[in-house]
């Protein structure tokens, strides 16, 4: 009888054990998970961000025009957001007709997490609720970015009168980081 | 049994919890060098790019015997032409318009060379065209900033558009003494030299300056000496170029081009593109001596700073050290707000396999900054 105790005693702590130890092993790992699928989302926001170049291609009384330019061909899904300086205004909402891709129609749709770069680090943009975002067309990026050319992203010197920032985002799931960007003056 | 109930729990516990810990530590780990590939393998990519694109020159010429202006690549790349704009539209083309280096043309897929206003490459450059060509044809000016900047920035004859402060220095320390010669040479609504040790700086006028040779080894361009700042001449005729020496174990040349630089906030990446002359005294060889240049941006607190990527060629007697340092201000998040900065551009001889250096001159031949505009330090 002693012997079966015993045996019943070790039965009851190796599972209680093996029950804890799996549901901290649980536990570890998914924060392990969370922590490297970070670190990869970072990692390729790096890459997007040091694979972008935005640069002034043409001015005039009523319009600046941007060229976007990723140094190798990739199937990139971009979109555009327009915001004020302060981060506070999105100027798509009230100027839903301010950017424009010469050529093509912009998608306009509202994306509820939109990042932003300071000093390195990506906050939110303090918009309430959603932000109006322009997506660049399938089309756009088949003529363009798989091609290495630069494409045009148009902004209308009236909606930016205070000044403007015009973010360049990448789709990392259903959200958008910026990876570029300019600084807009009418 | 006995041995069964003891330590059988506490085995299997411990076993879970190190084989977790071990994950932990192994996950971190291949991310971290994971991500420490990607920063390196990036960063070479778009150095490689800016490289690259920073080499794209075209130049609008005004040919005389066609009376009228051409698009000329006078860079050593071929560059490929994607959009061009007239009458205030972009066009695309189908087919990139690609110039070979030295071909010209007078038209760029079909369309004059004096009707498009811009042309863009496939490296992301912007070419003013019909302004270029109304500058080239001495018509109106004020097109632009030319995208790039010239090489021969030596030349006096270029003009500066007017830093009020701007002015250019040069500081020379030996081993680790303090700075012991100095050679101001600008001022701007002045003629120029010279300097005094105490850095407060002295100008003079020096006479018939436009018949200065500065081009002293007669290539074509010309070059910035350094004189000691002791005995500043009245005349270019008694100018001394300072001789380094020898005997010491190292060498620090340091071209401070006080608020000459403008930065608007905006850029996307500077590059700064440079080339020394270096005489080595009669007995030296280049391979003994090794050659290092930083180059910084700063103003007030804020500094950048960049080891160049250098090559570095010459025969007895000569070493041509010539690189460029990239700051790539917005891919890594460098931002720095807009106004004059200084440019710091430093050469740090020291002996490659003999003991001590024996360097008799140093010269800059060539400075040039991509992205931001640089001032002419000469006017």
């Amino acid at each position: 009888m002693r012997g079966q105790s015993d045996l019943v005693t070790v039965i009851l702590l190796v599972g209680t054990v093996l029950v804890i130890g799996a549901a901290f092993s649980s536990l570890a790992v998914a924060h392990v998970v969370d922590f490297t699928s970070r670190g990869r989302v970072r990692q390729l926001l790096l890459a997007e961000q040091a694979s972008l170049v935005v640069y002034r291609e043409f001015e005039d009384g009523v319009r600046l025009c941007l060229g976007v330019l990723r140094v190798e061909p990739s199937n990139t899904r971009y979109a555009v957001a327009l915001l004020s300086i302060d981060m506070g205004v999105d100027l798509l909402e009230l100027f839903p007709n301010a950017l424009t891709i010469p050529g093509v129609a912009p998608q306009l749709r509202r994306v509820s997490r939109v990042y932003y770069i300071h000093s390195g680090e990506y906050y939110p943009v303090p918009v309430g609720g959603y932000v109006r975002v322009a997506e660049v067309p399938e089309e756009v990026v088949e003529r363009y970015v798989m091609q290495r050319r630069p494409f045009l992203v148009c902004v209308s010197k009236d909606a930016v009168e205070g000044g403007a920032r015009l973010l360049v985002l990448v789709y990392v799931g259903p959200d958008l980081y910026e990876v570029g960007g300019w600084y807009v003056y009418a | 049994m006995r041995s069964l109930r003891r330590g059988q729990a506490e085995v299997v516990g411990g076993v879970i919890a190190v084989s977790v810990l071990l994950l932990s530590v192994a996950a971190v780990y291949f991310l971290l060098t994971s991500t420490q590939s990607t920063v390196a393998a990036e960063l070479s990519r778009r150095t490689s790019f800016e490289s690259e694109r920073s080499s794209e020159r075209l130049a609008v010429v005004y040919d005389p015997g066609l009376g009228r202006c051409v698009l000329k690549n006078v860079g050593p790349i071929p560059v490929e032409v994607v959009r061009l704009w007239y009458g205030g539209d972009p066009v695309d083309l189908e087919e990139p318009a690609i110039l070979q280096p030295g071909e010209q043309v007078t038209q760029v897929a079909g369309v004059d060379v004096e009707v498009v206003e811009v042309a863009v490459t496939r490296r992301g450059n912007v070419v003013s065209l019909r302004s270029s060509c109304e500058e080239a044809r001495g018509g109106t000016y004020g097109g632009g900033p030319h995208p790039f900047s010239s090489e021969n920035v030596l030349d006096y004859a270029k003009t500066s558009r007017g830093i009020a402060e701007g002015y250019l220095y040069v500081n020379v320390t030996k081993s680790a003494t303090k700075p012991y010669a100095y050679a101001v040479v600008y001022k701007p609504a002045e003629n120029w030299l010279c300097s005094s040790k105490d850095n407060k700086a002295q100008y003079e006028s020096v006479p018939n300056w436009d018949n200065w040779n500065l081009d002293r080894d007669g290539n074509g361009i010309r070059e910035l000496i350094i004189i000691d700042s002791s005995s500043c001449p009245k005349n270019p005729g008694d100018v001394e170029e300072l001789k380094l020496g020898k005997g010491y174990d190292s060498v620090s040349v340091l071209f401070v081009f006080k608020n000459l630089l403008e930065i608007t906030g905006e850029e996307d990446t500077i590059t700064v593109y440079f080339k020394f002359v270096v005489n080595i005294s009669k007995e030296g060889v280049p391979h003994e001596v090794s050659f290092l240049p930083i180059v910084t941006v700063s103003k007030g607190s804020t500094r950048l700073s960049a080891p160049a990527s250098t090559a570095t060629a010459g025969s007895k007697g000569l070493a041509i050290v010539s690189g460029y340092a990239v700051f790539p201000l917005r891919s890594f998040n460098l931002r720095i707000g807009s106004g004059v900065y200084d440019l710091l551009i430093e050469l740090k001889l020291s002996p490659g396999r003999s003991q001590s250096i024996d360097i008799d001159y140093v010269r800059l031949e060539y400075v040039a900054v991509v992205g931001a505009r640089f001032y002419n330090p000469w006017r």
